[in-house]
């Protein structure tokens, strides 16, 4: 297949496109578009797609500039506000993170049933001391570390959730 | 008692209004060349798409995000084709979500019939189906081409392709669509 096309497609198309054709263009423009395949196939696509456009744009019901133009204000306040309050709700994520943390490590200290829940952290730890590290399961084994783990736990939970709620877009 | 009142929304919008809200044109401008752009736009835009819904979806971000744009546009031209494509764009960000639905196609297919069917213009149902067994980047083509009259500079700005590129993509892609024309309609006769 040629990809050239026809010499004169673009007298065709330009008249076309201006609402000159048939009546407003050349008489030789016209007895070559008769005689020439590619010209006539350009001819059937343009006209179809000139005339679906403009069926198209008749049958638009596109909202009033007034309305666009209003939404657009509003909608880019609200994103600018939006912006303005995310470093707020970054610390405020922060702060939600910190508090989980500090109340994991008071109940893992204070709560002894708890404390027993972590149990499994211990068992496993027994595990691990049977492996080779004895000097880093019995560390692991204090409540207070065990309390720690917990707390770092938690934050590394709820911050991403936080951090989530903080950037996310509606 | 003051002097004046405000009712709740006013004293919302006025406190909205400290807030950055620069556009790139002020609003006698920008709602001079919406008005002029609009329908032009939303025709592309349910035409590359076959979704007239998304088209009223995709109009309004089009001129949102043309209006957040930070790009010099100089003039009348430069704005259009920058808006058309935004508006490109928007819709093949579009398209990429929905291409995991298999049954979009066929989906599209049924709606054009039943719009067409309302139209009872033969001529429209042909295009329209025969544009939703083309490939995305062929409607982009030759709408542009064709119904808006766009150069191939301006549509290879629009697409992102080389101007080279986009004679011989073009004439694909009208061959094609006439090859499916004359399957919907054997007697075409063009537009005499």
């Amino acid at each position: 297949m040629r990809n050239a096309g026809c010499s004169r497609e673009h007298e065709l198309l330009d008249a076309l496109q201006s609402s000159r054709w048939p009546d407003g263009s050349d008489v030789s423009l016209r007895e070559h578009v008769a005689a020439c395949a590619s010209c006539t196939e350009l001819l059937s696509v343009v006209g179809a797609l000139l005339d679906d456009r403009q069926a198209l744009m008749q049958e638009a019901t596109v909202p009033s500039s007034a309305i666009v133009w209003w939404r657009a204000q509003m909608r880019s306040r609200r994103e600018a506000a939006e912006r303005a309050v995310q470093p707020i709700s970054f610390v405020q994520g922060i702060a939600l993170a910190c508090a989980a943390g500090l109340l994991a490590t008071a109940l893992s200290i204070f709560v002894p049933t708890f404390r027993r829940s972590l149990s499994w952290i211990t068992q496993a730890l027994g595990a691990l001391s049977d492996v080779s590290l004895p000097v880093v399961a019995d560390t692991l084994a204090s409540p207070i570390v065990l309390a720690g783990i917990a707390a770092l736990g938690l934050c590394a939970l709820v911050l991403p959730v936080a951090l989530y709620f903080t950037f996310h877009e509606d | 008692m003051t002097p004046f009142s405000l009712t709740n929304v006013e004293h919302l919008e006025a406190a909205a209004s400290e807030l950055d809200v620069a556009f790139e044109m002020d609003e006698d401008t920008f709602r001079a060349f919406y008005d002029r752009t609009a329908r032009q736009l939303w025709a592309y835009l349910a035409r590359i798409t076959g979704d007239r819904q998304a088209a009223d979806d995709l109009l309004q971000e089009a001129y949102y995000r043309l209006l957040r744009a930070k790009v010099a546009l100089t003039d009348e031209a430069h704005r259009r084709h920058y808006l058309f494509k935004i508006a490109t764009n928007l819709a093949r960000d579009g398209y990429r979500r929905k291409a995991a639905l298999p049954e979009v196609a066929g989906a599209s297919i049924e709606t054009d019939v039943r719009d067409a069917a309302a139209d009872r213009t033969e001529a429209r149902l042909d295009v329209r189906l025969a544009f939703s067994r083309l490939k995305r980047r062929e409607r982009e083509l030759l709408w542009l081409a064709y119904a808006q009259g766009s150069s191939h500079e301006e549509i290879g700005a629009a697409l992102g392709l080389k101007t080279g590129s986009i004679k011989p993509l073009l004439f694909r892609a009208k061959h094609k669509l006439a090859a499916v024309l004359r399957g919907h309609r054997p007697e075409a006769g063009g537009h005499a």
